[in-house]
């Protein structure tokens, strides 16, 4: 274990062992708001969840697919299963169909969560329902670091209620839209192929592509700027 | 210790460089697996596609956007569509269909290398996501897999044939090992036997205890200077010496057949039985270099092969009675089936088909006459149409006819016109009782009979070409191929003669002969199930025979007959065309090649719809082919409308001679 953390220390000077201090210097939101989303640095993710409630439940795995203005990054991926600190409730398991078993040679947060952060650097975060994955994350960052995300964050469910209502090419595109609001019935709906093995990286993945064809319908409706997403979009 | 520890490094390092490790999830492994079922990915290695895989992204485009724009910038990247279409066009005036591309197809390959600006307007027509190869890959790529790039370049056609072919016998479900590609295989690997020889002065008694001896059914006869210089088989012991109570002391110089048919080792057996086929023999001289190296006989083919259609030949000269004519129409069939299983070239398997239909043909119309008893007139029989060029493929109908001389004295046109009657019908019922397909007896349509006199022949094929009748022209260009069978070869020679004289002195023919050429468009390419054509047009068949073979056919004919080849087989007017000039070497062998692909697919799309006990026909459902197969058929395409600018240029430059 010394031998790896010193290790750790000498090759990541960038990171050093993470304090509270560096996350906030190295992760503060250094995007500029007027970034055309052409050229915008986005990371969809998605986390698993052992439950909904941030004080018992804990991450089980973290997906995560890398995004330049509307283009998925396919092979810029992250995706780790995480061995939880506490025990795993029988009702968690039932849920994700993931055993403790397969858990307990993995990671846990604490070498898992640098290696996101690493991978997200200071993109925009995306995500469907986002805040819940943000609160479970900022929850453990608090733990571990006693710090918080600080990079700026959209949520396609926002986005997509804002096109539901406004978007004109996008109601012309699909004649009219969906009313549902789950990730995958909305999937459906716009045309998107859903593998049936839910993960957390495959759900980022779809939800990247739905983002993409939000994104797509936005500039036609006159969205330029990062900015002009957060005012209709922002977690 | 050491190990684990190390193991923890690794894995640390690579986790940490995403250059170095390339994250194996589902979602790459989807585009792995996408690209190696598509060409020209198929054919790269494991470590090409995952270098490819490792830097892919991923585009939307939605419905009637424009993806690359005519004379916009290069292309970035090589986009290969992962799920949706689009439509290649120019718009200059009109909007010009180019091609449309689905699932699979990629594009802005030629821009993205040449850095040139893009030359056509891409435009989704459906909701699009397209996967992304950047640049830098793909020249990595290219510089180590040549053929990659030929891929998406003009002579793609040539490069990828062989591939083609291939894939498509795989395909061929029937396929057995055992079968397995004998009709490639060089002589010398069929020859069993040493070669037994005997000098040109032994008598025949003396061969013949040699042969029996060795239990060989043919044996070699050489001069006293060891030149071989004929052949003695068991036939000629039973026909000419036994049955003609010849004395078995004579020498057997008496008896043999001293024209000796040689083929090289190196030659194919599909070669060899094609020259035994062709000269009607059944033992072949093989020579190794100026060395005799054996004999092959049709016992040979058959141990190699189960069936050979030198036995159908031989099965057909026996018959005695119509009653067997269906079974061997059946192995004629089946012949033809194993055939396009193996590596046979299309125009030969035709050769193989077109001689055994000839026979059997032939020896119905034997039985006939010998039945009802023969005519005084000189008489004829052609074929017309594929069969008289000698490229029938699973025969469906009869196109045969009788032509006979009108100027013998003896000849009485009301005898004639009744014995051509009386042995149509007796034909016709015979091919009934069979099950063969019957003759098409009325093919200009109305009354005009499938017989007459020469004058009457050559009124009706011009009148018919000159009718503005689609099929009485149909039928009349047909005809134009015509090819003797049976009778008084001479007299189809006249005809033809006559014919193609007539059509080079007016005009009026050649340029008919010569516009119905032009007239034909070729489809420009695929849309998923559909073959689309120039208009935008989508058709979910195609019948490559009208669409594709029957230019090349149509062309070759017109600038043939203008200018005197007598050839009616495509591909020797082909070979005479570019011999006299006319038609350029590097072009002769594009259409070889093409023709040679538009037959391949379809007798294999024939050969799928007969042992599904369907009807045969020559459509095929461009859902059916793989992407490779289109995209060759597609490069046919494009070199067709080159084929008839030739014939509609070497046109003009005849008419202007003529003013």
């Amino acid at each position: 274990m010394s031998f790896l953390s010193d290790f750790f220390n000498k090759s990541s000077k960038k990171k050093g062992n993470i304090d509270s201090k560096e996350v906030a210097d190295t992760w503060s939101g250094t995007i500029k708001k007027d970034t055309p989303i052409a050229e915008c640095p986005f990371v969809v993710f998605d986390t698993e969840l052992s439950g909904l409630d941030v004080r018992k439940d804990f991450i089980v795995s973290i997906g995560a697919i890398k995004m330049t203005g509307g283009t998925i990054n396919i092979s810029r991926e992250f995706y780790r299963l995480v061995r939880p600190d506490g025990e795993m409730s029988k009702k968690s398991v039932e849920i994700h169909g993931i055993t403790p078993g397969e858990l307990v040679d993995k990671e846990n947060l604490g070498t898992v969560l640098p290696d996101f952060l690493e991978f997200i650097k200071d993109s925009v975060l995306v995500g469907h329902f986002l805040n819940i994955d943000l609160k479970f994350m900022n929850s453990a960052l608090k733990d571990k670091y006693n710090d918080k995300l600080a990079n700026l964050a959209l949520d396609t469910h926002s986005i997509h209620e804002w096109l539901y209502a406004n978007g004109v090419t996008f109601k012309k595109h699909y004649l009219g839209g969906s009313t549902k609001t789950d990730l995958f019935s909305i999937a459906q709906r716009y045309g998107i192929t859903v593998d049936t093995a839910h993960d957390a990286l495959n759900d980022a993945y779809v939800t990247a592509q739905l983002f993409q064809r939000f994104l797509y319908f936005l500039h036609a409706d006159g969205m330029h700027t990062l900015n002009d997403l957060l005012d209709i979009g922002r977690a | 210790m050491h190990l684990i520890l190390a193991f923890y490094l690794l894995s640390y390092m690579f986790r940490r460089d995403p250059h170095l490790y390339i994250l194996i999830t589902m979602i790459t492994e989807d585009s792995i697996n996408f690209l190696k079922g598509i060409p020209p990915f198929q054919f790269l290695d494991d470590s090409a596609i995952r270098s490819i895989a490792g830097n892919l992204s991923m585009e939307f485009c939605p419905k009637n956007t424009l993806v690359l724009t005519q004379d916009g910038p290069p292309s970035d990247a090589l986009r290969v569509i992962k799920k949706g279409g689009v439509k290649v066009y120019l718009s200059n005036d009109d909007e010009i269909v180019i091609d449309f591309k689905s699932e699979g197809d990629s594009f802005g390959y030629l821009s993205l290398i040449n850095g040139d600006k893009s030359r056509a307007n891409i435009m989704a027509v459906e909701d699009t996501l397209c996967y992304l190869i950047p640049k830098n890959i793909i020249l990595d790529i290219i510089n180590q897999n040549p053929s990659f790039g030929e891929y998406y370049m003009k002579s793609f056609f040539k490069n990828y044939l062989d591939k083609t072919y291939k894939e498509m016998r795989s395909k061929n479900l029937l396929f057995k090992e055992g079968e397995k590609l004998l009709y490639t295989t060089p002589v010398r690997n069929i020859l069993s036997k040493a070669v037994v020889s005997v000098l040109e002065k032994t008598s025949i008694k003396d061969a013949a205890g040699v042969m029996s001896e060795q239990g060989i059914s043919s044996i070699i006869i050489k001069s006293a200077q060891d030149v071989p210089v004929g052949i003695i088989t068991d036939r000629d012991l039973r026909d000419k010496v036994v049955a003609q109570g010849m004395d078995p002391s004579t020498s057997v110089s008496e008896i043999m057949s001293s024209g000796l048919v040689k083929v090289n080792a190196g030659s194919t057996c599909f070669d060899a039985l094609s020259t035994m086929l062709r000269r009607n023999i059944h033992h072949l001289l093989v020579v190794e270099g100026s060395e005799l190296a054996g004999v092959v006989t049709n016992h040979d083919f058959m141990l190699l092969q189960g069936t050979s259609p030198l036995s159908i030949l031989k099965n057909i000269d026996r018959l005695q009675d119509s009653e067997e004519l269906s079974a061997v129409r059946d192995r004629i069939n089946q012949t033809i089936s194993i055939l396009l299983k193996e590596d046979v070239k299309a125009t030969h398997i035709l050769r193989i088909i077109t001689e055994l239909h000839d026979r059997l043909i032939l020896k119905i119309i034997e039985l006939s006459i010998k039945e009802i008893g023969d005519s005084h007139c000189p008489f004829a029989f052609f074929v017309y149409g594929a069969e008289g060029r000698r490229e029938e493929t699973f025969k469906t109908v009869f196109r045969c006819a009788i032509v006979y001389n009108e100027n013998k004295t003896f000849c009485e046109k009301k005898d004639m016109a009744d014995f051509c009657e009386s042995l149509i019908a007796h034909l016709q019922h015979t091919f009934e009782k069979c099950g063969l397909p019957l003759f098409d007896v009325h093919p200009f349509g109305g009354e005009i009979p499938i017989y007459g006199d020469l004058s009457t022949w050559t009124k009706n094929i011009l009148n018919s070409l000159n009718s503005g009748n689609e099929n009485r022209v149909v039928t009349a260009k047909k005809m134009l191929d015509l090819r003797a069978i049976y009778g008084d070869t001479s007299i189809v020679w006249t005809l033809k003669d006559t014919l193609y004289k007539k059509i080079q002195d007016d005009a009026r023919y050649s340029s008919i002969l010569n516009e119905s050429s032009l007239k034909q468009k070729s489809p420009v390419g695929f849309f998923r199930k559909f073959i689309v054509d120039e208009a935008g047009e989508q058709q979910e068949k195609f019948d490559i025979k009208a669409k594709g073979t029957l230019h090349i056919v149509d062309s070759l004919r017109a600038m043939s007959i203008a200018n005197n080849i007598h050839e009616t087989s495509t591909t020797e007017r082909l070979n005479l065309l570019s011999k006299r000039g006319f038609i350029p070497k590097d072009f002769q062998t594009d259409i070889y090649s093409a023709f040679e692909f538009l037959l391949n697919l379809l007798m294999q799309a024939q050969l799928e719809k007969r042992e599904a006990g369907l009807n045969i026909d020559n459509i095929i459902e461009p859902e059916k082919l793989s992407m490779l197969e289109k995209k060759s058929l597609k490069e046919v395409f494009q070199i067709l409308p080159g084929l008839q600018e030739i014939a509609a240029n070497s046109f003009k430059g005849k008419e202007a001679a003529a003013r």
